[in-house]
């Protein structure tokens, strides 16, 4: 699940990189290139910024996040956007 | 009507490749003479014969038998004779073939030298069948990318072992703003390893252009991910520093003037950009693929079909492999890298359209050093020399299959046919950055062909109709016998394509359509589809006629797939589906009839 202040828009395009959104998924290591951190949501997938914080790079591991998608980056893995994060909360 | 289209373009090609072509008995190469004596000829005579030859043709010559098992075949071979001597040498059969030996020998003929095929001696390249899959080792035989110079815009490159022998010139790490481009993820020197690993140096693996000098340029930081801005930075560093080629396997973000406009500079500085198109699933390749002047690449994986993370449709320019590692590390891409954790070498099978991209660049780098320079033609000459793939509904392969003998051959042969180029254009002028058109997904001529019977039908029940055709009967003509036809091969970006697919096929094609299948269902494609559209509208005043022109349509529709491509589910490609198609083809015929005479007499 993704919320946006912004719009509901499924494309990354569409977020501004000021917007501060919340995500709620999965963390999982992708397998594409040398491997990525990401978070699986409903339909979508991003990336983890720096893969920082470390505390939520778990396999499997349920979060729920605050930040903002970075459109001014590019990515070897290619999964979908880059995000910053700046809260998190783990869903157990 | 299509494949009859085809078929004669390609025969034409053909007659052109033949009538072009200098022939392989005036090409191959050789250095001995194959004399084949009768088998009735004495085995004394034969020696004089051999004895005498000898003197004739020159002291430095000697014939002897061709192998132990030669013996009762009497097959003799005159050797001595200099390779690079072709003309000379086809004089000298010429001459013996007027000489006394003609009378003994049932033929002389010269004993053409095969060429051994480039197979490298690196002991893991066994293990590359993404590089057999492009045709690599007849490839090599042509060109090796020498004095070719390929900007990898990556997480750099550290030199690993297996790229000891390869020449890495001077690059840039805009990440942290120094002159030392090592790589601290292990991405960049795999895509570096694919473009030009060290080969036939005993150890590991080999790599596409090996004799092409990379130049490492890293942008991307430790996690895999870098600004917009280091990016176009790097791409303009590449352009002013000499390179060919540049390698982008990186995307995502949206779309960027200063990125495009470094693209643009590159471009017209001779640059040839490729890049991924992307793990998504999309039906798009991301940015920087989708610029204009940027090869987009999609990945195959080892059974030469789509890849299933690769992004496809919209902006696909070409595919190469790109590995899958679902079912293990053998489907995927063999190089050497680094592991980030320890800094040391290691061979990885990774997969990706980043892997896909840097065979489309190095197979670039040689067409660049088999001297086309211009970055279109280089780009044309990977187009055309793909491996096109039949039914790409989908766009999944742009043009086709990466193949780097054919690709290497056509830019050594020179100047391409107009036909070809005229295909070209129509494959890639129309990209833009919003809409994208392939002509390839667009079936042409069964298309008119419908769209003609359908009104050829309408021209036959002409007394039944109004003397001013009706808007709708056309509509209903159109939409049964073909549809908007050319909004099938229309993408728009970022939009699922099914609903312009939808809009471009006629009404019996509306049960596959939404799947991209040339199949057409059964139900759809039958006379129930105008039963239910004229029991519903022959009522109302104007939209019968929609409902008689789609019967006339559908029924047009149906014939010529009768004929052209009678495949249907469930029923096949059988007589079935052919006497399947005709028989409700007469019933929607049957069925206007009834409804135009009734409409009359009312």
């Amino acid at each position: 699940m993704i919320s946006n202040n912004a719009s509901d828009d499924s494309k990354a395009s569409s977020f501004q990189s000021s917007d501060s959104v919340t995500i709620e998924g999965v963390v999982r290591r992708s397998r594409f290139g040398a491997g990525a951190w990401t978070i699986e949501s409903t339909g979508r997938t991003v990336q983890i910024f720096r893969n920082q914080p470390e505390a939520i790079l778990e396999e499997g591991l349920k979060v729920r996040v605050t930040g903002k998608v970075r459109t001014d980056m590019m990515t070897a893995a290619m999964v979908g956007p880059v995000f910053e994060v700046d809260r998190y909360q783990r869903l157990e | 009507m299509k494949r009859l289209f085809w078929l004669a373009l390609f025969f034409a090609a053909f007659l052109w490749v033949v009538g072009a072509y200098p022939g392989l008995s005036n090409q191959g190469e050789f250095d001995s003479i194959i004399l084949n004596f009768k088998d009735d000829v004495d085995v004394t005579q034969i020696e004089k014969q051999v004895a005498d030859l000898t003197n004739t043709v020159g002291a430095n010559k000697s014939s002897r038998l061709n192998s132990v098992f030669a013996g009762s075949e009497n097959v003799y071979v005159l050797e001595g004779l200099s390779a690079d001597a072709n003309k000379k040498n086809r004089q000298l059969i010429k001459q013996l073939k007027r000489s006394d030996l003609k009378q003994y020998t049932q033929s002389i003929e010269p004993n053409y030298i095969y060429r051994a095929l480039d197979v490298p001696n690196d002991p893991d390249y066994s293990r590359q069948w993404n590089l057999k899959s492009i045709n690599m080792e007849q490839a090599w035989s042509h060109s090796k990318g020498d004095g070719v110079t390929v900007a990898v815009i990556d997480t750099g490159i550290s030199p690993v072992k297996d790229l000891a022998n390869t020449t890495l010139v001077a690059g840039y790490d805009f990440v942290n703003d120094q002159v030392d481009a090592a790589d601290d993820n292990g991405h960049g020197t795999h895509v570096a390893g694919t473009v030009a690993q060290s080969t036939n140096n005993n150890y590991g693996v080999a790599g596409i252009a090996y004799r092409a000098k990379l130049m490492p340029l890293k942008v991307l930081s430790a996690f895999g991910g870098g600004t917009v801005s280091d990016i176009a930075d790097a791409i303009r560093f590449a352009a002013d520093n000499g390179a060919d080629v540049i390698n982008m396997s990186l995307g995502g973000g949206g779309r960027s003037q200063v990125m495009e406009e470094a693209i643009a500079y590159a471009h017209n500085k001779g640059v040839v950009i490729v890049a991924a198109a992307g793990n998504e699933n999309t039906n798009s390749a991301s940015f920087p693929a989708r610029y204009d002047h940027v090869i987009a690449v999609s990945a195959l994986d080892k059974d030469g079909k789509r890849a299933p993370y690769s992004n496809f449709g919209a902006g696909v320019n070409i595919s190469a492999p790109g590995g899958a590692t679902r079912n293990g590390d053998e489907g995927g891409i063999l190089q050497e890298t680094i592991d980030p954790s320890t800094g040391r070498g290691i061979f990885s099978a990774f997969q990706g359209t980043s892997m896909a991209s840097p065979h489309v660049a190095g197979v670039a780098a040689l067409i660049k050093s088999s001297g086309v320079s211009d970055p279109d033609t280089v780009a044309k000459i990977l187009y055309e020399s793909s491996k096109g793939i039949q039914s790409d509904e989908l766009n999944e392969f742009g043009s086709g299959q990466l193949d780097a003998l054919a690709a290497v051959k056509l830019a050594q042969k020179g100047q391409l046919p107009f036909w070809q180029f005229l295909r070209w254009l129509w494959q890639t002028a129309f990209f833009r950055l919003r809409l994208w058109f392939d002509l390839e997904a667009v079936p042409v001529v069964p298309k008119v062909l419908m769209i003609g019977v359908a009104y050829g039908l309408a021209i036959l029940f002409k007394a039944y109709l109004p003397n001013r055709w009706p808007g709708l009967l056309h509509g209903g003509l159109i939409a049964g016998s073909a549809g908007l036809f050319l909004l099938r091969g229309l993408y728009i970006f970022d939009l699922p394509q099914w609903p312009l697919r939808m809009l471009g096929s006629s009404i019996p094609e509306w049960g596959t359509s939404a799947q991209a299948s040339p199949v057409l269902n059964p139900i759809t494609a039958s006379v129930l589809v105008p039963i239910v559209l004229l029991g519903v509208l022959l009522s109302h005043p104007s939209w019968k006629w929609y409902a008689i022109g789609s019967t006339l349509g559908i029924a047009a529709c149906l014939a010529v797939s009768s004929i052209l491509d009678p495949e249907c589910l469930w029923i096949g490609t059988t007589l079935w589906a052919r006497a399947y198609l005709v028989i409700n083809a007469v019933l929607c015929v049957l069925l206007a009839y009834l409804a135009l005479k009734a409409e009359a007499e009312r």
